[in-house]
Formats: structure tokens, sequence, C-alpha cells
């Protein structure tokens, strides 16, 4: 069996996510040489509720675009976390932030955190940057991504003029030193 | 000449930077598409850079020149991109042409409108089923049939519902599903199936059987019930796509033959609760969202409405048709949402193929600003005067939303009207008539048990107006229902009723209030309570619960005030606790800060304190979303005093003359809660109280004189003097000293004086103060003439230094300066400067005797203890009598002894130091805990939290022994100021 690498996103609509995980796919798919899926998943309610969305990646045709298991988790609320956080595989790898708790699946995985609040605060001129900076740290983290080729992928799906910024943000994320969790 | 390509790419430079993926798809495969085409003899017979009409056949022959399967996908993904790009280019060249030239602007937005979805939904049709035909090979796929379930012309994603028979190779036909999928992503748009994988097991497709099943349970997820009530055919098989209609959307339609329309209902309701959320939604300033703002609400009031008139149609245009003429008395508001619609969608598509492919529009963000200037250019928008072209638009862009939402209003009002006529719980409401005969079960019981269909939906005003009608017995059924419920099954029930918390706690919390509002005996006394800790505890179980009652504290600010001022400390304690952390989304902050200041106010606050917070805030709402900004406080506050001059009858003004004193009482608290100085309160609380109590003379002298019918002049003969601690600039007491004089023997005069004064007293006790007169008591009368004052002055008596040091410390707030010089020279000077030696005596003595009790009684009370308020009050009067001066005893008088006094300068310093410190704990603890002259050592955490001492456990501890410490060197200093003074 060949390369099929699972990412799912989740958090609060604040920090687009959705608009990371397709940016990821289009980044394998259309801009790389790889097959990818992405889908996602959002509550019957308005507002206030996790939103959820997960790509596949893979070096073969995807049949069924749902993954079983999660190799990278990219979780910015403890809602999503608590939600979603048992199906990373041991081994996997969570992305989150840092004022999230975690329960016993944590020791199974390894954890980077990544401040928000900091990163909101001090280094970005907009909140929905952030998922511009994961991108560029997972970039870094993954093999199966191509770091031109997520750049090719974010620039297709920003406003133009605002297309400096979105990259300044994802080299940050290249950039970005995160620390371990340990329980 | 440039080459065709380069031509397009230049051209798509007015698109948004989408069109990257679709280039990069084209500049890929376009030479060897050309050549295969060439090869063939069909390059002529295929529109590669100029718009198609004969897409079908074109992607045929593109199909017919590939070598093989993989080439096939190849050429077809790129005849897509370059037709997609082309109908998006030719979309802004008609759009541009029709709305500068035509004077019906309406009906044009509306016609592209239902273009670009139809060419939109067309390219794809196309594309989707010959890619279909790839993936099948010669294998045979079972019936199904693809719906689009999601707006025509969204080209960010297509929402697909796929229905199969559920005969055949099912896994056939979703592998192919899952390949479309894929390639759709990566060559056109995204696919997504929100429908097919809420339903059926680990699939993309259901059966009909599968969606019966699930919807026989509950009523499940309204949206995903919008979608299929929405869903048109795009692919695959009519006859099961008319069977899915029959026995899976049409249970929605309301029917007037049916028993009961339980799944109508559920729906309704649903919806309902969505609009609700939509409607109070909260963006950032500078953000607008035409989807979340406008069409959502609308789309699904006309789903709604669809289900009650039976308009069998799913594009919203035609839903409107079909309503218009099945209602027309409703004429006027669906043509307001057809407008509305129709601007909104145009703005947002052109948005999305112009800018960039989201929803929230950020006109902060770089270059957005001009791009939608260049939307508002291309439909035909101009600069009006000093008005540009983009900002026009956006007017209008308001304008529409405003519309809609007030027909939506209206609209939503008949939905409800009509779920009250057909609702399944129409034999439990039907206990709302005054008859007690219509209901036999248990009515708590089994409404709880009626509403597990409808799980996780919001919608329940219709129940809690059963419940708020005074003249129905409804509430009381409910209450005396509930508690005949055992207590081991009471907390399941409880549960069911605040179920649907986590989505939206604003229904739960009008549900408490009204449970809350009516209990006026212990039984319902303990349903609340009950039914509030059970709600308190699953509070406690929601994630991001900062997050929904933000939203609450934006959209209903009376509910959440009403609902904290129920519960009790404990409960108190868990909400302020599991609101601490902060919702994630930054526009959400402000709300939150609200919510913060909100709850902490009635966990860390006194009864004397809520007593004005709490009437202000249910009549004030707007002073909630405002209670952490004290600048905006005052000019509300500065606006309802204004404002009184406007207000028609004498009522309305008491009404808010009286609002204006709490709402003044309540900001001034907040700031000293938030660490002000308490010489900045005193003198903001002094202001705001004489402004009260001269408008309020004002009111109360013209209510005596309609009620009397004539008027009597009582100029320079009358005044009205502020003495105790509001002579003294001292804000928060809790009674109001005054001495009213009149100089004047007129018996009709003095009726009429006293008449205005026992009507301010009336009000003053309004707001929760108590008016005292210290001279009404002696004289039988509130008004007062000098020659009786002189006289009960002269005639001595144990207690009179008492009652000249009302008159040496009085202020004038009402009188003239006549009247002034009069009491000076009539009473002040012969009976307390002439006789100052002896005032003195009696003012030393009474310290004396009042030291002279047991020390420990007194060291907590702050006013009474040595070193207390008392006594630098009573140090005050002394050395006023000392220099015979009239002032008041305000801190100014303190600053001139400070400059006077010079041999004890640093001693009066200290004086005002510590009168500050202690001013300040006495206002916080009075605030905080309790309206008490005592001071509990356990209760002061919080009062020195406000004073600096720190959040944690030993501060209060520090506070006190600063307290001792300050006042016992107080003393002293006061004894030797004191001694320094002869008699």
């Amino acid at each position: 069996m060949g390369l099929r690498i699972c990412f799912r996103f989740s958090g609060a609509s604040g920090y687009s996510l959705i608009q990371a995980a397709r940016i990821l796919a289009e980044a394998a798919a259309v801009y790389g040489d790889k097959y990818a899926t992405e889908s996602c998943s959002y509550g019957p309610e308005a507002r206030g509720s996790a939103s959820r969305a997960e790509v596949i990646v893979s070096d073969e045709s995807i049949d069924y675009p749902k993954p079983d298991v999660i190799d990278y988790f990219v979780v910015l609320s403890q809602e999503a976390y608590d939600k979603y956080g048992q199906d990373v595989k041991p081994g996997g790898i969570i992305i989150a932030d840092d004022k999230l708790s975690f329960g016993d699946q944590a020791s199974q995985a390894k954890i980077y955190l990544v401040s928000l609040t900091e990163l909101i605060e001090k280094e970005l001129s907009q909140p929905q940057l952030v998922n511009i900076v994961i991108l560029g740290f997972l970039s870094k983290l993954c093999d199966c991504l191509e770091e031109k080729a997520v750049r090719q992928a974010i620039l297709a799906r920003v406003p133009k003029k605002s297309e400096a910024a979105y990259i300044e943000a994802f080299d940050k994320g290249v950039n970005l030193e995160l620390r371990h969790y340990k329980s | 000449m440039k080459d065709p390509l380069t031509r397009l790419t230049e051209r798509t430079q007015s698109l948004g930077n989408y069109n990257r993926k679709y280039l990069h798809i084209i500049s890929t495969n376009i030479g060897s598409l050309i050549n295969a085409l060439e090869k063939n003899g069909r390059r002529d017979r295929v529109h590669l850079f100029s718009y198609s009409m004969e897409i079908p056949g074109e992607m045929d022959s593109v199909m017919e020149v590939a070598e093989n399967p993989g080439q096939q996908l190849e050429f077809l993904g790129c005849y897509f991109a370059l037709q997609f790009l082309q109908m998006n280019l030719r979309m802004i060249d008609i759009t541009k042409l029709e709305l500068s030239t035509t004077p019906d602007r309406f009906n044009v937005t509306k016609r592209l409108m239902l273009e670009a979805g139809r060419m939109f939904r067309y390219l794809t049709k196309c594309f989707m089923e010959r890619l279909i035909n790839i993936y099948q090979e010669d294998q045979e796929l079972p019936e199904y049939v693809m719906l689009g379930v999601g707006t025509r012309a969204d080209q960010d994603d297509i929402d697909l519902g796929i229905i199969y028979r559920g005969e055949g190779d099912a896994e056939l036909l979703n592998r192919i599903i899952g390949r479309l999928s894929m390639e759709m992503f990566k060559k056109a748009t995204r696919l997504h199936f929100h429908l097919s994988e809420h339903v059926g097991s680990h699939s993309l497709a259901a059966t009909i059987e599968e969606y019966e099943e699930i919807l026989e349970k509950n009523i499940y997820d309204f949206v995903i019930i919008t979608e299929m009530l929405g869903a048109a055919n795009i692919l695959g098989s009519y006859a099961l796509f008319d069977d899915f209609k029959k026995r899976v959307t049409s249970r929605f339609f309301y029917s007037l033959a049916s028993k009961e329309n339980r799944y109508h209902e559920g729906y309704l309701r649903g919806i309902l609760g969505e609009i609700n959320s939509l409607l109070t939604g909260i963006r950032p300033e500078s953000m607008i969202n035409p989807k979340d703002e406008g069409l959502r609400p609308i789309k699904s009031l006309l789903t709604a409405l669809k289900l009650v008139y039976g308009v069998d149609k799913v594009n919203a245009w035609d839903i409107i048709d079909g309503l218009k003429a099945k209602n027309p008395e409703r004429l006027e508001q669906y043509n307001d949402l057809e407008r509305a619609l129709s601007f909104l969608e145009l703005f947002r598509h052109l948005y999305q193929i112009m800018v960039v492919q989201e929803e929230d529009i950020n006109l902060s963000e770089p270059g957005i600003e001009d791009m939608v200037a260049k939307i508002a250019e291309i439909t035909g928008y101009g600069k009006k005067g000093v008005v540009s072209a983009k900002d026009f638009m956006l007017v209008n862009y308001y304008e529409h939303l405003e519309n809609s939402i007030n027909s939506i209003e209206i609209l939503t009002g008949d939905l409800i009207k009509h779920l009250h006529r057909i609702s399944i719980f129409k034999p439990i409401f039907s206990l709302s008539s005054k008859s007690k005969i219509g209901y036999e079960g248990n009515l708590a019981l089994d409404f709880a048990k009626s509403t597990r269909f409808f799980k996780g939906i919001t919608y329940w005003d219709d129940f809690l107006e059963e419940l708020k009608d005074e003249d129905s017995i409804f509430y009381e059924g409910f209450i005396e229902s509930f508690s005949d419920i055992p207590p081991r099954l009471a907390d399941k029930v409880a549960r069911v009723y605040i179920a649907g918390v986590q989505f939206d706690p604003s229904a739960v919390l009008k549900f408490m209030v009204i449970i809350g509002e009516r209990a006026n005996n212990e039984q319902a006394r303990h349903v609340f309570s009950l039914i509030s800790k059970t709600l308190i505890k699953e509070l406690e179980n929601i994630n991001d619960v900062s997050t929904s009652l933000s939203y609450v504290v934006n959209a209903y600010p009376g509910h959440l005030n009403k609902f904290l001022a129920m519960l009790d400390n404990e409960s108190l304690e868990t909400f302020s606790r599991v609101i601490r952390h902060e919702p994630a989304l930054p526009e959400l902050l402000p709300y939150h800060k609200q919510l913060l200041v909100l709850t902490e106010l009635h966990y860390q606050s006194s009864n004397f304190f809520k007593r004005h917070f709490f009437q202000t805030l249910n009549k004030n709402p707007v002073f909630i979303k405002n209670l952490h900004q004290n600048a905006r406080l005052k000019e509300i506050t500065s606006g309802y005093y204004s404002d009184l001059t406007t207000l028609q009858t004498l009522k309305e003004r008491f009404e808010q003359l009286g609002d204006y004193y709490d709402l003044e009482f309540v900001r001034i608290s907040l700031m000293a809660m938030n660490g002000a100085a308490c010489e900045t309160t005193d003198a903001e609380f002094t202001e705001f109280c004489d402004n009260y109590a001269l408008t309020l003379y004002g009111y109360c002298q013209q209510e005596v004189h309609l009620s009397l019918g004539y008027s009597m002049h009582t100029h320079d003969l009358f005044a009205l003097y502020a003495t105790g601690g509001h002579a003294r600039e001292q804000g928060f007491d809790d009674d109001y000293d005054m001495i009213v004089i009149l100089d004047s023997d007129d018996e009709e005069k003095i009726d009429y004086c006293n008449k205005i004064v026992a009507k301010m007293n009336a009000e003053i006790l309004k707001r929760g103060i108590l008016p005292h007169h210290r001279f009404a008591d002696h004289f039988g009368s509130y008004t007062i003439g000098f020659a009786q004052l002189a006289d009960y002055l002269a005639s001595g008596g144990e207690d009179i230094f008492i009652d000249q040091s009302q008159l040496l410390s009085s202020r004038m707030l009402v009188g003239s300066n006549k009247l002034e010089l009069k009491l000076q020279h009539d009473i002040i000077q012969p009976f307390i400067f002439a006789q100052g030696k002896d005032y003195i005596d009696y003012m030393k003595n009474e310290m004396r005797s009042r030291h002279m009790v047991d020390d420990e009684d007194h060291s907590d009370n702050i006013k009474e203890c040595r070193g207390g308020l008392r006594d630098i009050e009573m140090l005050l009067l002394i050395y006023k009598t000392k220099h015979k001066v009239r002032d008041p005893l305000t801190r100014k008088f303190l600053h001139w002894l400070i400059k006077t006094e010079t041999a004890h300068s640093d001693k009066f310093q200290y004086v005002e130091q510590h009168l500050n410190f202690i001013k300040n704990l006495r206002d916080l603890y009075r605030i905080k805990i309790a309206a008490h002259n005592v001071i509990d050592q356990d209760y002061l955490p919080p009062v020195a939290a406000s004073m600096g001492y720190g959040n944690d456990t030993k501060a209060g501890d520090r506070l006190y022994k600063e307290y001792i410490a300050r006042t016992e060197k107080a003393s002293a200093i006061i004894n030797k100021l004191i001694d320094a003074v002869h008699g």
C-alpha cells in the first residue's frame, strides 16, 4: 500500500481552518503530484460549534474520502479536541492551541503547542492568518507536502493585494519553533 | 499579436486569484489538447478560447480525440477550465452592459442571477456526466439520482445528495462517486456531500429506506432537511427522485387532512430557531456577509413558508412566485424579500468570482474596498454628489437587509400563528383556557415526552408564551405537575427542559426567567431552583459556553440579567467560573467582557447596589452592553437627563428622572469597583444627586400645582437644604437628610410646600433611599420657619448640638442667596458661632463618651470607631465653628484647613489621606458586600481586590490590618487636633 496521510483541522470558525484544509488539499492535488480529497462538516446550529475539515493525501486514487485514523490533527478549541482527538493514531501528530488541556490519548501522540494569543497579538495583522501560519509549520513537518505547491495553493485562495501578508504568515509558520507538550 | 492563452490569462486578471488553479490546468494540457484536436480534424468544432453554446457536443469531441481514459480526464478538465473562466468573464461583461443601461435594475438582477445559476449547473452537469461515464466503463451502476441541494450559482462548492435504489452494486457507485469527487476537486469545484454524510453508514449514497429510518426516530438535523427540501435533479433516475419526494420530503409539507403534522412542525421549530440565531449574529464592524446576514435567513424562511402553503418549488425566486400567488396579502413582504434576494445574490456572486471565494467580506482588508468599488461600478452604481459608487451600493446593501429583516419578522409572525394552530402540543396548550377541564395527564412530564421528537430544536416561543400568560392557568398547571414528578425522575425531566442549551442558550434562559419571575410560592421556587441547578451543571459540561453566552448578552441582555438576578450565590459562583474562558472569535471579545462584568456584578455586589442595578438594567438593557465602558455610560445617562424636557407628561418625567438616578448610581458604582478614587466618585455622585433633587423639586411643584388647580409663588421664601452625607458631598448614602425652610407663616403656603416635600419624599423612597427631615418630628411639618427654628435652638436641650451640627453642615440645593444669608444671620451666627465654646465642648464630650464605650464593639464600625468617619466629621465641625466658616464640610474645607492651620498642616494632610482610605473602603463595602457601617473581615476579599490589594485569599486580611493601623493613627491625630481647639 502506498502513501496515505490523513489530516484533520478543527476549531472555532474564526480561524478559517476549513480554508486551510482546502489549501492543503489543492496544494497536493492541483499543484503537486498527489491525489487528495477534502471534506468538511459543521453542525446544524448557526453558530457556536466546532467546525471540522479533513484531507486525505495519497499517491493512489482515493475511493472513499473519509479518514479512519488521523495522522495530523490541527486543533484550536477544547470542544474540538474533546470531540475529535481520540481519532489520532498512536504516534500521530497534534498541533494545538497551548491553552488546551489533553487527556489520556495525549501520551500516544506527539503534541506541538502553538500560542494563538501570542500569534494574534504580536505576530499577525489579521487573526484569520493563523491558519496560514499553521500550514507553514505543517509544510515543514510533513514530507508529503511541497512548500512550493502550498505557496501556489495559498495564492490561489486569497484576495489580490493580500498575497504578501499571506506569504509572510506562511513563512512565519515555516520558521516557527513550537514547544512540545509534556504530560 | 498575443496568443489566445496569453490573452485569456490577461483577461482573467479581472477575476479573483482562484483563476490560477484553472489557468494552471489549462497551461498544463492545452498544447496536447490542441494537437489532438488538430490531428483528428476537430479543432474548428471546439470553442477553446470563446464561450461555447454547445458544451455537451464539444466535451464529447474532446473525449474522442484522447488516446486513453487518463488523457480523457486531462482534456476534459482542460476544456472545463476554459469554459469556466469564460463563463465568469462573460457574466461580468453582461452584468456591466445590462445594469448600466437598464431602468429596471431589479428584474435584470434577478434574470442575471438565474442565468448565472443555469450556466454553472449546465457546465458542471455535463462535466460530471462524462466523468462518471469514464469511471463506469462497461460496468452497470445501480439506479441512482444525483441531487443538487445548494444554491445553483455557488462556485465554491457544489452541495450534492445521492440516493440509490438499494439494489445492485452499491460499492461500485460509491467508488465512482469517490473518484468523481476527487477529480471535481482537482479540476473543477469541490463536491460537498453533507446530506449523504449524515444518512446511511460509511457511504456517499443512501437509500430512501435509510432516510425514512432516520426520520422515524426524530426530526434530526434541519440543515439536512432544508437540503432535502431544496433538492433538484442533476443526473440519474427521475423515477427515484419522485419516489424520494413522495416517501421522504412530502411529510414536511403541511397537510390539512392529516391528523398530525409533527414533521412539518418539527422543521418549522428548527428553522425558526435558526432564523433567530442568524438575525442575532455578531460580526466585526468592518465585516459584511451577504450569506449569513441576508440570504440564509431569507431562504430558510422561504423553505418554511413553501411547506405551509404547499409550493412545490426549489428555486428561491420560483418559491416567491408561488407564495405571491397563494398568499397575496403578504405581497409587499414577498416583494421586499425578492429584491433583497436578487441584490444580495448578485453582489455575493460577483464578489466570489472577482475577489475571493469566501463568505466574509472584510472591508478593512487590503484591496477589498477597491474590489467592492469595482463591483459597484460593474453593477451600474455611479458617484452621486459626494457619495461614491461603492458607498451608494453599500447603503443599498443595508437597505435591502433592513427591508428583508422587517419582512422576515412579519412573515415569521404568520408562521408562529400557524404553528400554534397545528401544534401537536395543542391539547397541552388547551389548558391555557381558564377552565381546568381539558387536560388530565401530567402536563410537565407529557410535554417533556412530546419534545423528544424535536431533539436539538431551540424554538419554543409558543410554549413560553403560554407559560407567561397571566390570564392562563398553564403556569400553575406546569408547576403543580412538575412538583408531582418523583424526585428521581425530576432531574431527568429538568434536563429535557434545558436541552438545546449548547446550541442556543437564549430559549432556555427565557424559559428560566418566566419560571422564576412568576414563582410566588414555595412550590414554584423549588421548581425554579431544581431546573436552574440542572442548567448550571449542564453549562459546566459545555465547551466554549462563553461563545454562546456572548451571543446572548448581545441579543437578550435583559433576559440574562434577570436570570442572573434569580440565581443563588453558589450558582452564580459556578456561572462566573464557566464563562471565564475567552471565546475564540475576536469579534465576540467585547461581548464576553460585558458578560464577565454583568456576572461579576451579580455575583459580587451588595443588595444595596442590586436594588438600583436590577431595576435599571431590566428597563435599560442597552446599559448592559456598555457596562465596561464608563464614558459611554456617561453619555447615555446625560442623554436620559437631557431628554427629560422632551417628555410630554409629568408621569413620564418622574419615571425617567428615577431611571436617571438609578443609572448614575450604577455607573458611579462601577467606577468605584474599577478602582476610581473616592474624590472622583464623590464629586460625580454629588453632581447627579443635586441634578436629581433640583429637577425633582421642579416636577413635584408642577404636580402639586396640577393637583390643586392653582400655583403659589414661593420664590425667595422657600429653601431646600441637603444635610448629612449629601451635604458633605459623600456618595453612596442610603438616606437623604434634608432641611426645608419656608420664610412665611402663611398656613396655605406652608401646606402647599409640605405637599411638594411629601411628593419629593415619595419619589426619593422609590429609589430605595430614606428621606430624613430632622426637624419634622419636632415641628410636625416638613417646612419650618426661621422664628420656629430660633425658638427651638434657644430652648436648649440635651441633644441640641446634633441639630446645630445638621444646620452647620447644610448645603443649599434650592433657594435664594437672600434666604441663605438670612439663615446665616438669624440662625447660624447667633445659635452656633456665637455659642461656639459651648458647641465645641458639647462636641468634645460627645466624642469622649462615644469612645469610652468598649473599643471592641466599635473597632469594625467604620463610621463610629475611633478615627472613623464620625470623628472626622466632628473634627471638621469643631474647626468650622472655631473659624466661623459657613462653607459645607467638603474636601474643599479640609484643603482650606491644611493651608490655614499651618501648625497642623501635616496632621490635616493625614486626616485627608485617611478620609479617602476609609471612604473608599466604606463605598466598596456598601457596593460589594452590604450597606453596613460594621465591616466583616471575612467578606473583605472582593473589596480588597478593587482597592488594589490583589486577588489572593490573604488580600482581605492585608486590607483589614491596614484599616486598623490607619484608624488608630488617625484617632490619635484627631484627638490632638481637637485638644488644640479650646472651647
